[in-house]
């Protein structure tokens, strides 16, 4: 039996002992002496939400299929345990072993949102790692970061020995016989650092140095010797068959966020929708066959035993296979008694039909992503739904006997305006309007329910709206303020409700997503003045945050409320993910002109992405294949999405 | 047909809550390709009944889970997945043991292969630290698990020194006529007569040294050693050693008056005017059994 890093009264007294213990189905236990390196593949969260992962769970299976390679997990302590941890000076340790990290040769750390920056700190800081990498020796381990935050990993570029850009599958291996080599040499930690950096899709921070302007700005970002690439390429699975998938997922104990199969169906995302970060940098779209999908899909059933299956992509309907796929899962799930969860499909006959045999319509609910309140501005931000497409898609479902509506929207998107704020209630209201006209009395059953809700918008690195400002926190919230009064106001209202997100966070997110190293400090401050678990409403406490600010003497604002010159130098430049800078400054300028820009199915639009030369991309595909893709294409404009998430969290595979 | 399920609870698992222990067998039958029956209704589940939920924290090997399973062919092998033997570098499949003779399934083939099937399935199918011990047909008179709880058995190690004082205190208890106790709910305090309860309170002192702690599992197949079945009827066990005493503790439980072991261990130490700071140093449960004390394994 495995021993535990916390005594028995430490697990008797925190909350949701087994967070800490590890053990569940499906891990992997190796002899620790028969690894040449060992990786913590570290969630900076709390267990519950690290362990629905999918990306973590691809490369858990990855690496422990190298004999020489033992992976093992961890993640967050919650502040009960960090506590406890912090006064009896035990060190933070991997679930499978319970051995501390700090022994561990690497400390791979994936970052999936801007909000856990702080327990990235808590997790260096409870395994006994320097906070920063230039104070870190031989006897620390190699820290790496990966996942959707390295497309601007500056602002935490001062804790990371290492940065993985791109698809996790591609370059690990060669990472890690470098590695192994050079420590059997006995080679000296800058040496291998050096070395990495000659990888394709690493980069190493502390080779290279920003230069600055008087006004704050990049004046320059250059690698420190000549070795040391200009800049650094994101790497990419060009044919998604080829990569393994994880049939045998860990599945714990603790009931997790996701407590479910998660199938990834294919990566990126044809659309452009031009404030998606992950639609920019997951180019081009790459498919997995409906053949090995199927076959993965029953593996992965049988060897975890799941009741519950989902589909994982940034738009589900793209699939090029999808309804032979989704025809498939109904008739195995069917026999396993297994349910099947759709995401972020759009709304026709077949979805409808589908979503009708695979969910109780009572309870399920029929989400837009609709982003915006008028055509003017989902033009603006190239969002292929129409109000036609919305009140089709509606009309379909309410014959369908779905009374339950969901509306995602954004506040404080490019040249936004009253109309634009009002016109988010009003199409609110003709879709309660017409519910009662499609809909006779007698037919009813149960009466509508709308549900809006609006984030604030959060300009990312690498997206067209790179360039654009946001707003001070109280003018967000009264824009939120003014929607809701508006919502008040309709003559459904009293179906309607509305929510709006914390606006505190939201300004916070566009200083990570677009800062500079001057970031690195604050983070740091804040850490040290107590923030921790950002991302939980409760634990968030904005005005620590505004301390650290003052104390290291950075401005948010810098960040946030400037609207950038076509000039400026960015902070993430130096990452080529495919696509140009020169088709974002473009779909910047058709974005202030309202137009839209179709997407790689109906049209190539140059965005640089065929440079892969992979992927259902209109540059590379041999015409055959492209001819039968470009009608399938034509044929359907998205109408909507139904029950699920929007295009956020699927995709990329990362540490 | 419904089964009737040992298993315990090691290590990790003890701090896995009761429901969490709940889903994961739901996994583990599916894993193992046991064809299940379901409930009828909108979102049907697995017909599944668990004899009593174990405190956090403590270890077990008289679990019993009951569940309806549908007829299987027993000749067919389970699906290749399941039945390769786990490379050395994966700890989630189990290696399947060999078979042994188990006191259960009597009603000979085709029950009892359809029981060997099914056994071995669970155990390529759980985990190490969730072993399977033995299945069983249920007859059909027979109640389920969680009415059928009447007792539990418990061994508390705890350190050597209380011995002494606790195997007075526990004397003393024994003695008296009734022993009413304060139990504070959320909204009230009820009182309640703890004597009635106590079906065995022993306290058994280390005896010269190097003798091995129950369980005296052979090294190599710990977890299904076949000892574990028999547990119900074997006498005490062997004393135990490296400064540790235990205590055996047979409790009422289930449904009508159930009582953790914790609270008689706070009774003795009340009792033997020891401070309540004192906590056992790791608690087993050992065997669920009946109102009339025959183990919950073998009705």
């Amino acid at each position: 039996m495995r021993n535990l890093a916390l005594s028995e009264d430490i697990l008797n007294t925190v909350e949701k002992p087994a967070r800490y213990v590890g053990g569940e189905l499906n891990t992997v236990m190796k002899d620790p002496s028969a690894a040449d390196l060992r990786f913590a593949f570290c969630f900076p969260d709390v267990y519950e939400i690290g362990m629905g992962n999918i990306g973590l769970q691809i490369l858990y299976d990855q690496f422990n299929k190298r004999q020489d390679v033992w992976c093992e997990r961890v993640y967050s302590p919650w502040p009960d345990l960090d506590k406890v941890m912090r006064e009896k000076k035990i060190p933070l340790f991997a679930l499978e072993s319970q051995d501390p990290i700090r022994d561990f040769d690497f400390l791979g750390i994936t970052l999936q949102y801007e909000m856990c920056y702080s327990n990235v700190l808590q997790v260096l800081d409870l395994s006994g790692i320097p906070l920063l990498a230039k104070d870190r020796t031989a006897a620390d381990p190699i820290v790496i970061g990966g996942g959707p935050c390295t497309y601007n990993p500056e602002p935490i570029a001062d804790f990371f020995d290492l940065f993985y850009i791109g698809e996790g599958e591609v370059v690990y291996d060669q990472l890690f016989d470098l590695y192994i080599r050079m420590k059997k040499a006995g080679a000296a930690r800058q040496d291998f650092l050096r070395a990495a950096a000659g990888i394709e899709g690493i980069y190493v921070p502390s080779l290279y140095e920003p230069l600055y302007r008087e006004d704050g700005t990049l004046a320059d970002f250059r690698p420190l010797f000549e070795d040391v690439p200009k800049k650094v390429k994101r790497v990419i699975v060009k044919e998604m068959d080829r990569v393994a998938y994880p049939v045998s997922p860990i599945v714990p104990y603790l009931r997790p966020f996701q407590d479910r199969v998660t199938l990834e169906i294919m990566r990126g995302c044809i659309r452009g929708c031009r404030f998606c970060q992950a639609g920019m940098v997951y180019r081009p779209v790459r498919e997995r066959s409906v053949e090995s999908l199927k076959k993965i899909a029953v593996e992965a059933l049988k060897a975890s035993g799941y009741d519950e299956i989902s589909l994982s992509s940034l738009s589900s309907s793209d699939y090029s296979e999808l309804k032979e796929l989704v025809t498939y899962l109904m008739d195995e799930c069917a026999a396993r008694h297994v349910n099947i969860s759709l995401p972020s499909l759009r709304i026709d006959n077949f979805s409808l039909d589908v979503m009708s045999k695979v969910q109780d319509i009572k309870k399920s609910s029929l989400t837009f992503a609709a982003e915006a309140g008028t055509q003017r501005l989902r033009n603006v931000i190239n969002k292929g739904i129409t109000e036609e497409d919305i009140l089709r898609g509606s009309a379909a479902a309410f014959h369908g006997g779905w009374t339950k509506v969901k509306f995602y929207f954004m506040l404080g998107l490019p040249t936004e305006t009253e109309e634009d704020r009002k016109g988010i209630a009003e199409l609110c209201e003709r879709v309660a309007e017409l519910f009662y006209a499609e809909i006779p009395k007698e037919e009813r059953r149960g009466k509508i329910q709308i549900t809006a809700s609006s984030s604030f918008f959060v300009p990312k690195p690498f997206t067209p709206f790179e360039w654009a400002k946001m707003e001070k926190k109280e003018e967000y919230l009264a824009r939120a303020h003014f929607v809701k009064d508006n919502f008040r106001a309709q003559k459904n209202g009293r179906v309607m409700h509305y929510e709006y997100h914390d606006a505190d966070v939201t300004v916070l997110e566009g200083v990570f997503a677009r800062g500079d190293r001057k970031i690195g400090a604050v983070i740091r401050r804040a850490y040290e003045l107590g923030c921790l678990f950002d991302a939980w409403s409760e634990q968030f406490d904005d005005a620590k945050w505004q301390q650290a600010f003052q104390d290291c003497g950075v401005d948010p604002d810098f960040y946030t409320l400037r609207e950038r010159s076509a000039e400026e130098l960015f902070p993430w430049d130096f990452i080529d993910i495919g696509v140009s800078k020169r088709f974002l400054r473009r779909e910047w300028e058709r974005a202030m002109e309202g137009v839209v820009t179709p997407n790689c199915l109906e049209r190539c639009n140059g965005c640089g992405a065929g440079s892969y030369g992979c992927g259902i991309c209109p540059t590379n595909q041999n015409p055959l294949e492209q001819a039968a893709r470009g009608m399938r294409g034509a044929a359907g404009k998205p109408a909507g999405e139904a029950d699920g998430s929007t295009a956020a969290g699927a995709g990329e595979v990362t540490v | 047909m419904i089964i009737r399920v040992r298993f315990g609870k090691e290590g990790a698992l003890r701090f896995i809550g009761h429901l969490d222990v709940l889903r994961t067998f739901q996994k583990i039958f599916r894993r193992a390709e046991i064809p299940m029956v379901y409930s009828q209704g909108y979102s049907p589940h697995p017909i599944m009944s668990f004899a009593l939920p174990l405190g956090l924290g403590l270890s077990s090997e008289g679990e019993y889970l009951d569940a309806e399973i549908e007829e299987m062919a027993v000749q067919s092998p389970p699906p290749a997945s399941l039945c390769e033997a786990p490379s050395p570098a994966s700890g989630g499949g189990q290696a399947v043991v060999d078979e042994v003779a188990f006191p259960f399934g009597e009603g000979g083939p085709p029950t009892q292969s359809v029981v060997d099937e099914v056994l071995k399935r669970l155990r390529a199918a759980t985990s190490p630290e969730l072993p399977v011990y033995a299945v069983r047909v249920l007859s059909e008179k027979a109640g389920n698990a969680m009415a059928s709880v009447g007792r539990a058995r418990y061994r508390l190690t705890f350190r050597e020194d209380l011995a002494k004082p606790l195997a007075a205190a526990a004397d003393r208890l024994l003695a008296e006529k009734q022993h009413i106790i304060e139990k504070k709910t959320k909204t009230q305090t009820v009182s309640f007569d703890l004597r009635p309860c106590l079906y065995e309170v022993t306290v058994i002192r280390a005896e010269g040294s190097g003798e091995e702690p129950h369980p005296p599992a052979s090294q190599d197949d710990p977890l299904f050693a076949p000892h574990c079945l028999r547990i119900a009827q074997a006498p005490p066990p062997a004393f135990p050693g490296g400064g540790e005493a235990v205590l055996l503790l047979v409790l009422s439980a289930g449904s009508k008056a159930n009582v953790k072991p914790e609270l008689v261990w706070e009774e003795l130490l009340k009792t033997a005017g020891l401070p309540a700071e004192e906590k056992p140093l790791a608690i087993r449960r050992l065997d669920l059994m009946t109102e009339d004390g025959s183990s919950l394994g073998e009705v």
